[in-house]
């Protein structure tokens, strides 16, 4: 039972450790606003994302003896998906030009993040490789 | 082409680094692009996959010191062609339009 609660306050300590250095990577990270830093890394992490999606609906559409093919549930969470995070990256970007180094706000950061988690999930569950540089 | 087209990507983005140091790095730049803008289509349409080195390659570029600001347009106008190529798979794929991407 002590064992048990020595490893949870560990595991607590270290998942605190890991948020510290978060903030220290990213900046404050506010209710209404995110680093710059954090918002283009969300931002290049979507470029990633959606080339990979460009590649996937390029692929033919599943069905007979086709092994490497798009399915149409996935393109149904992708394409949606693609189009609201382009939004919010576009917008981002150019609050990153305009505001050089200001935070950016949460909504657009927000919406973007839901984009990227839709997308990632989506991969996942259809064996979806991402592309890397 | 694909063994031909990697080598080219690959080539500007080793050279992207030294291009602060490099005399006329505004001209060279200005050579990317026009590779750049050659190459795209053939990217989108037969090997989209590579849209992530043309997009590194962009970003870098428009962060890089030397772009000027007419180039850093012309290669926001070169991002927005990966969005468009998006736009164009999923055309392709069934899924209903939209309004066209804007350059970002």
């Amino acid at each position: 039972m002590k064992l048990a609660q020595y490893g949870a306050a560990i595991a607590l300590a270290l998942s605190l450790g890991a948020c510290s250095n978060m903030q220290t990577l990213y900046g404050e990270v506010t209710s209404t606003s995110i680093s710059p830093q954090a918002a283009l890394a969300a931002a290049n992490a979507f470029d990633a994302l959606e080339v990979t999606a460009t590649a996937y609906l390029s692929l033919p559409p599943c069905g007979g003896a086709i092994v490497t093919c798009r399915n149409a549930t996935a393109v149904k969470n992708i394409v949606p998906a693609v189009r609201s995070g382009r939004t919010a990256r576009n917008a981002i970007e150019a609050l990153l030009q305009s505001n050089s180094g200001a935070a950016i706000p949460i909504a657009n950061y927000n919406t973007l993040e839901a984009a990227i988690q839709t997308l990632q999930s989506t991969y996942t569950q259809f064996g979806v490789a991402v592309a890397s540089k | 082409m694909e063994i031909a087209i990697t080598t080219l990507l690959t080539l500007i983005e080793a050279m992207i680094p030294e291009l602060p140091a490099l005399g006329g790095a505004t001209a060279i730049i200005d050579k990317i692009i026009a590779s750049l803008i050659s190459i795209i289509p053939i990217i989108a349409n037969l090997f989209p996959a590579m849209l992530t080195s043309v997009k590194g390659i962009i970003s870098a570029l428009q962060s890089s010191g030397p772009a000027t600001a007419d180039q850093i347009a012309q290669l926001q106008a070169l991002d927005a062609q990966c969005d468009q190529a998006f736009e164009a798979a999923a055309a392709a794929a069934g899924a209903p339009a939209t309004t066209a991407p804007s350059a970002s």
